[in-house]
C-alpha cells in the first residue's frame, strides 16, 4: 500500500521536477533557487534582510512567466532516422525544422526531442528488481531506482540542441543518441522551448511527431567457433531447410531409369527429344548450426539476460552467413525456431529478432528441449547461451553428446558459480559483471 | 585580463558582502585570490572525482559549523552563521573552477544526485554568476534596515538580468518590466515586513501560555487532562537550604487570567551594591535567552556575575535579563523578606468566588485572628484536607474549576493550591498576590547543586504581611513525591547528557572569563587538526574503496579462466597503441608472426604451455618466463 502511495508520488515528483528542467534556463534555475532558499532565510523579516531579495525575485519571475505567454510559434519538424542502432553506440540523425511563420528567431531558444516515456506498474518494478527475493529493508522501491527504470524504459537521453540565430525559414541540425537498452526506440515529440523577454522563463511549443527506430543488442568480435560437426543430410535442400516435405535441391536433367517418380519426368524434353527424361535431385548436405538462447530469467538480474542476448548476436554476427545456416531458437510465448544463412534470410533479421526477444517469467526449457532435440537430427553442431545451470539444461546437453552432437555452452553468470558439474569440453563461463568484449575475445 | 559583465558582478558582489557583513579583510581576502587566479597562467587539470571532493569538502565544512553551533554555541541562530560566511564557503569550489583548465565546473560537484548520471549526461555550469547569487544571499546576513541591501540587490540581480537577456529583444521594453519588477518588489518587501509584525502580535497572545510572561498568567485550571511538565533541568543552584525562586507574580484577576497591574521595567544595577559577608546567598548557574526573566529568591539586594548585561526590575520584582550571554553563572544576594507596596488590586475578589470562599470561611472560622495566623490556618488547611494531584479537571471553565476543587474534588495541582489561597487570604483583608517560579527540592550531592527541572516549576501565593510580602505554599508537600513519580525512566541518560552539556558550558564560561587567548588558540589549532585529519581519513577510505574494487574485479576476471597472470599480456599491453599492436580476434601467434618479433615468439611457447596445457608448466619455466618478459620490457 506505502510502496504503491510512494511510486504515485514519484511520478508527481518526477513530472514537477521535468516541467521545471524544461520550463526555466539556466539563469532561471539560479534564480528560482535564489526565491526558496532567500523565501526560508526570509520567513523571519527581523533576522536577515533576505525577504527582500525573496519579493524582488519573486516580483521577477511572476514577470518572466507572464512574458513567456506571449511567446508563440509555429513550426513542424521530421527526423531523419537510421533504420538500426546498437545499444551503446552513439548514432546522428538529422532534424529538418521548418516555421510556418516568418517571426524573427530568437536568441537562446532550444529544440527538446523528447523519447516516450511508457510508465511504470508497480508490479513492473517490483519484477524488475527482484523485490520479493530481497531482504525487508531492500523491498521498497526507491526514488532513484523509479527514475532509472524510467531511463532504461525511455531508452536513451537526448540533450537539448540550441539553435543558431539564423533566419526564419528551413533549419537543419544533427542530434545525438546513445541508446541504452535494446528493442524499439520511440521518438514522441518535440518542443521548440522559446525563452521570455527577461532570459528565465521558456514557453515550450510542443509537436506530436512518433517515429521510431530498432535497436540491436550489443554485439562483440570473437573468434569463429571450431566445434567439430559434420556436414548433415538437409531434406528438401535449402529452400526448405526449415520445413518438411519431398522437395530436394534440383541438380540435372537425366534419361529415364526403371523406378524413377513419375512426378519427376520432364514433359517439356519428352515433348522436345521424344523420350522420358526426369528432373534429377540432389540430396543437400552442409553445416547447419543450431544457437540456442535461454530465455528464463528467473530470479537474474536484467544485465545478466540482456548479456546473454548479447552474447547470442555476437555468436550469430561471427557466423560465417554463406558456408552455413544457423537456427536460432528461444522461448517466448511458444517455441520459436529462425534459420538463416546461405541466402536463406540475412543477419540483420535475426538480430531484429534478437533485439525483441524478451525474458520469460515462467522456465518453460522443456518446451526449448522439445525443439532442440526434434532439430538434433539435422543440427551440425549446437550453441547454447545458457542462464542457469541446473539439472534439466545439464540433461539436455547429455542428451545432444549421447547423439554426437558437438555442444558448445556460453554460460552467463554473476559471479555465483560454484564447482561446475559435468561441464562439456565447450563450456565458457561469461561473467555479465565484467567487460564481454575481453571475455568474448578471449575465448 | 579580458573584461566580462560576469567578472564585474562577482567583484560587486564580494565588496558589497564585505560592506554590509563589516567583514572587510575576508572581503578582500576572496577579492584578491579571485583577482589573483584570473592574473595567473596556472591551469591544472581537475578531474571530475576531484571536483567532487571539493564539493565534499564544502558540505563537511558546513556541516561541521551547524553541527558546532548547534551543540556547543546554542545561543546563535546556526542558519544565519552559516547564511553569514556561504561565501567563504563556497570559494574553494570558485576557485576550483577558476584555475582549472576546463574552466567550468561539473554539476556533480554541487549536486550530489548528478554524479551517478552517466557520463554522456553529465553536465556543466559556470559558477561565477551562482556564486554572485549566493554573495548577495550572503550579504542578507546583515539584515540591514535601511534601503542600503534592497538597492544593491536590485543592481546585481539587474546585472545579471543584463547578462542572460535574449538579443534582439526590445530594449524599452525590457527596462519597463524591469522597472516594474523592482518598484513592485520595493512596495512588496515593505508590506512583507509589516504582514509580519501583524503576524507576530496575534501570535504572541497564543504563545504566551508557553513562556513565563511577566504581565499575564493564564494558569492550567480549566484546562483538561493530565499536567505533564518536562524533566529537563532547567538550570541549576548552588545553595545551602531549598527555596522559592519567584520570577513573576500577578494582582489582577481578570475574565478567568492573572495579570500584572504595574508592567514598567525600569533599569537597575544590582551589581554595584555592596554586599555584607553574613547575607544569604546563592548561585545559580543557567542557560539564557537574549532576553530572560530571572528566577530569583524573595528580598534581592545584589547580582554578581551579570556585569555585562543590562538588568532591569519591574515594581512588582520581576527581573528581567537583556542582552544576556547564552551560559551565565551568577550570584544572587538576598534578605528573605520582599519588600515593596501593595495596591487596591492586591484586596479584589471576585465576584464568581464569592460562594467558595465564604463556605470555606464559614469553615475555617479564623476571623479576629492576627494575619500570620490566618496565613498560616489557611496553609495547614490545604496541607490536611486537600490533595495533590496532576489531573486537570472535567470542566474548561477555570471558574467552575476551582470552585470544583475547593467544595466537591479537594484535590488538583499547585495553581489550584495557590489561586485559591490568594482569594482566601484577600477575603480577610490581606494583601495577596500569584507568585509563578521554581521550587528547589531536587539535591544532587555529587555536584553540590540542586537540579530544578521544568516539572519543578511551582505556583504560590504571596501575602503581605509585616510590612513585607510573605510566600505562603499551601501545596501539600507530596506534591514533590508525585511529580517524581510520574518522572520520564529515561531520565537519567537526559541527566547524563545534560550534566556533560553543563560542564562544557561552564568549561567555556571559565575560558570566556579567563580570557585565556593562547589557551583558545591552541584549542582552535587541536580542532582543525582534527578537522584535517578526518578529511585525510575520508579521502584515503575512499581511496582505498576505489582499489579493493579494483583489485575485486581483477581477482574476478583472473578467476575467469587459468593463465590470465602471464606476462605476456604485458607485451600486449605495452605495445597497445604502436604499430605492432595486437589486433582483434587475432592469436597471439599470428600477432607474433604479423609483427616478425622473434624474441617474442620465444615466448609464445611458455605462455601457451602456462595458458592451456592441462599440467601446467614448472615453476622454473614460470619464473624464466617472468624474467625474460622483464628483460624484454627493460630492454624496450
Amino acid at each position: 500500500m506505502l510502496g504503491r502511495f510512494l511510486v504515485r508520488q514519484y511520478l508527481t515528483v518526477y513530472r514537477l521536477d521535468r516541467w521545471v528542467r524544461e520550463h526555466f534556463t539556466v539563469t532561471g534555475h539560479m534564480f528560482l533557487l535564489l526565491l526558496v532558499v532567500s523565501g526560508v532565510y526570509g520567513v523571519d523579516t527581523k533576522s536577515s534582510s533576505s525577504y527582500q531579495l525573496f519579493v524582488l525575485v519573486l516580483f521577477i519571475l511572476i514577470c518572466a512567466l507572464l512574458l513567456s505567454l506571449f511567446r508563440r510559434c509555429q513550426y513542424g519538424f521530421i527526423r531523419h532516422l537510421p533504420r538500426y542502432a546498437t545499444v551503446g553506440e552513439e548514432i546522428k540523425y538529422t532534424l529538418s525544422l521548418s516555421f510556418s511563420d516568418k517571426r524573427k528567431m530568437l536568441d537562446k531558444m532550444v529544440f527538446i526531442d523528447r523519447l516516450a516515456e511508457p510508465l511504470p506498474t508497480y508490479s513492473e518494478l517490483r519484477g524488475f528488481y527482484h523485490c520479493d527475493t530481497k531482504p525487508w529493508y531492500r523491498k521498497g522501491i526507491s526514488f532513484r531506482s523509479w527514475r532509472r527504470y524510467l531511463a532504461y524504459q525511455r531508452g536513451g537521453f537526448i540533450r537539448e540542441i540550441p539553435l543558431p540565430l539564423a533566419e526564419p525559414g528551413n533549419l537543419e541540425f544533427k542530434i545525438s543518441i546513445s541508446p541504452v537498452r535494446r528493442g524499439k526506440l520511440v521518438f514522441e515529440a518535440g518542443a521548440l522551448a522559446i525563452p521570455d523577454m527577461l532570459g528565465l522563463f521558456r514557453h515550450l511549443c510542443i509537436v506530436r511527431q512518433q517515429q521510431s527506430l530498432l535497436v540491436l543488442p550489443k554485439r562483440y568480435q570473437m573468434p569463429p567457433l571450431q566445434l567439430p560437426g559434420k556436414r548433415k543430410y538437409q531434406p528438401g535442400g535449402v529452400s526448405l531447410a526449415n520445413s518438411v516435405g519431398d522437395s530436394a535441391e534440383f541438380m540435372a536433367l537425366r534419361d529415364y531409369r526403371q523406378g524413377d517418380a513419375f512426378n519427376h519426368i520432364h514433359w517439356k524434353s519428352y515433348a522436345r527429344h521424344g523420350r522420358l527424361i526426369v528432373k534429377e535431385y540432389q540430396d543437400e548436405y552442409f553445416v547447419r548450426r543450431a544457437l540456442l538462447l535461454d530465455t528464463f530469467a528467473g530470479r537474474i538480474e536484467n544485465e545478466q539476460f540482456e548479456a546473454a542476448v548479447s552474447v547470442a548476436a555476437s555468436i550469430a554476427s561471427n557466423e560465417r552467413q554463406n558456408d552455413a545456416l544457423l537456427d536460432l531458437m528461444f522461448v517466448a510465448r511458444e517455441a520459436y525456431c529462425f534459420t538463416s544463412g546461405r541466402g536463406l534470410d540475412q543477419l540483420p533479421h535475426l538480430l531484429e529478432i534478437l533485439a525483441s526477444v524478451q525474458a520469460t517469467v515462467e522456465d518453460q526449457f522443456s518446451l526449448l528441449q522439445q525443439t532442440v532435440l526434434s532439430h538434433a537430427d539435422r543440427c551440425s553442431s549446437l550453441v547454447c547461451v545458457l542462464l542457469h545451470w541446473d539439472i534439466q539444461r545439464q540433461l539436455l546437453i547429455k542428451q545432444l553428446l549421447a547423439q554426437d552432437i558437438p555442444v558448445a555452452v556460453f554460460l552467463i553468470h554473476q559471479g555465483q558459480l560454484q564447482q561446475i558439474a559435468d561441464k562439456p569440453e565447450y563450456f565458457y563461463p561469461i561473467d555479465s559483471r565484467y567487460q564481454l568484449a575481453d571475455q568474448l575475445a578471449q575465448i | 585580463m579580458k573584461f566580462s559583465m560576469e567578472k564585474l558582478i562577482l567583484f560587486l558582489s564580494l565588496l558589497a558582502w564585505g560592506w554590509f557583513n563589516q567583514q572587510w579583510l575576508a572581503s578582500l581576502l576572496l577579492l584578491l585570490i579571485y583577482v589573483g587566479s584570473l592574473l595567473t597562467a596556472w591551469r591544472w587539470e581537475i578531474k571530475p572525482q576531484q571536483f567532487h571532493r571539493i564539493g565534499d569538502l564544502v558540505t563537511v565544512l558546513i556541516l561541521l559549523t551547524v553541527v558546532y553551533f548547534a551543540f556547543f554555541q546554542s545561543g546563535q541562530k546556526t542558519v544565519f552563521i552559516i547564511l553569514k560566511w556561504l561565501p567563504l564557503f563556497f570559494a574553494p569550489v570558485l576557485l576550483a573552477q577558476l584555475l582549472s583548465s576546463q574552466g567550468i565546473l561539473p554539476l556533480g560537484t554541487l549536486f550530489y544526485s548528478v554524479r551517478k548520471r552517466q557520463q554522456d549526461q553529465q553536465m556543466d555550469l559556470d559558477f561565477i554568476l551562482p556564486y554572485a547569487s549566493i554573495t548577495l544571499l550572503s550579504a542578507s546576513a546583515a539584515n540591514d534596515k535601511t534601503s542600503s541591501y534592497f538597492i544593491f540587490s536590485v543592481l546585481i540581480v539587474l546585472l545579471i538580468l543584463w547578462t542572460a537577456r535574449p538579443k534582439k529583444e526590445s530594449i524599452a521594453v525590457w527596462s519597463m518590466v524591469i522597472i516594474f519588477s523592482v518598484f513592485a518588489g520595493f512596495y512588496g518587501q515593505q508590506k512583507l515586513f509589516n504582514l509580519q509584525t501583524i503576524l507576530e502580535d496575534k501570535a504572541v497572545d497564543w504563545l504566551t501560555n508557553w513562556h513565563t510572561d511577566p504581565f499575564k498568567s493564564s494558569t492550567s485550571i480549566g484546562d483538561i487532562g493530565d499536567l505533564k511538565l518536562s524533566d529537563r533541568i532547567e538550570f541549576r543552584v548552588k545553595a545551602t537550604e531549598p527555596l522559592l525562586l519567584q520570577q513573576s507574580s500577578y494582582d489582577r484577576y481578570l475574565g478567568q487570567t492573572w495579570y500584572a497591574s504595574q508592567r514598567r521595567f525600569k533599569n537597575i544595577d544590582l551589581s554595584a551594591q555592596k554586599v555584607d559577608l553574613a547575607a544569604k546567598q546563592i548561585e545559580i548557574f543557567q542557560q539564557l535567552k537574549p532576553e530572560s526573566i530571572i528566577p530569583i529568591p524573595a528580598g534581592i539586594f545584589a547580582i554578581k556575575g551579570l556585569e555585562g548585561a543590562n538588568l532591569q526590575q519591574t515594581a512588582m520584582g520581576t527581573v528581567k535579563l537583556m542582552e544576556a550571554p547564552e551560559f551565565v553563572n551568577y550570584q544572587v544576594f538576598y534578605t528573605g523578606k520582599q519588600l515593596g507596596k501593595h495596591t487596591p488590586f492586591d484586596l479584589e475578589l471576585p465576584e464568581q468566588h464569592q460562594n467558595w470562599i465564604s463556605l470555606t470561611k464559614e469553615e475555617l472560622k479564623l476571623e479576629n485572628q492576627i494575619k500570620i495566623n490566618i496565613a498560616l490556618r489557611i496553609k495547614q488547611h490545604f496541607q490536611t484536607k486537600y490533595f495533590y494531584s496532576l489531573f486537570l479537571a472535567n470542566s474548561s471553565n477555570v471558574d467552575q474549576a476551582l470552585q470544583h476543587f475547593m467544595l466537591d474534588r479537594k484535590a488538583g495541582h499547585c495553581e489550584y493550591f495557590a489561586v485559591a489561597t490568594v482569594f482566601l487570604l484577600r477575603s480577610y483583608g490581606i494583601p495577596a498576590r500569584l507568585a509563578n517560579g521554581y521550587s528547589m527540592q531536587e539535591y544532587d550531592k555529587a555536584a553540590d547543586l540542586y537540579l530544578v527541572r521544568r516539572r519543578h516549576a511551582h505556583a504560590w501565593a504571596i501575602a503581605y504581611i509585616d510590612d513585607h510580602w510573605q510566600a505562603v505554599d499551601s501545596t501539600p508537600a507530596q506534591w514533590l513525591d508525585i511529580e517524581e513519580d510520574h518522572a520520564d525512566p529515561l531520565q537519567v541518560i537526559y541527566d547524563w547528557f545534560s550534566a556533560l552539556q553543563f560542564g562544557y558550558k561552564q568549561w567555556r564560561y571559565q575560558q570566556a572569563i579567563s580570557n585565556n587567548e593562547e589557551q583558545n588558540s591552541l584549542l582552535w589549532g587541536i580542532a582543525m587538526l582534527l578537522v584535517c585529519y578526518l578529511i585525510w581519513r575520508l579521502y584515503s577510505a575512499r581511496r582505498q574503496l576505489v582499489r579493493k574494487k579494483s583489485e575485486d574485479k581483477l581477482d574476478n576476471l583472473q578467476a575467469s579462466f587459468h593463465g590470465q597472470d602471464s606476462e605476456l599480456y604485458l607485451i600486449e599491453q605495452a605495445l597497445s597503441g604502436t604499430d605492432s599492436a595486437r589486433l582483434p580476434n587475432e592469436s597471439i601467434a599470428k600477432w607474433a608472426k604479423r609483427i616478425n618479433n622473434k624474441e617474442i615468439m620465444r615466448f609464445i611457447y611458455l605462455h601457451y604451455c602456462y595458458r592451456f596445457d592441462p599440467n601446467g608448466i614448472t615453476e622454473q619455466q614460470r619464473t624464466k618466463l617472468k624474467q625474460d618478459v622483464e628483460r624484454w620490457m627493460l630492454g624496450r
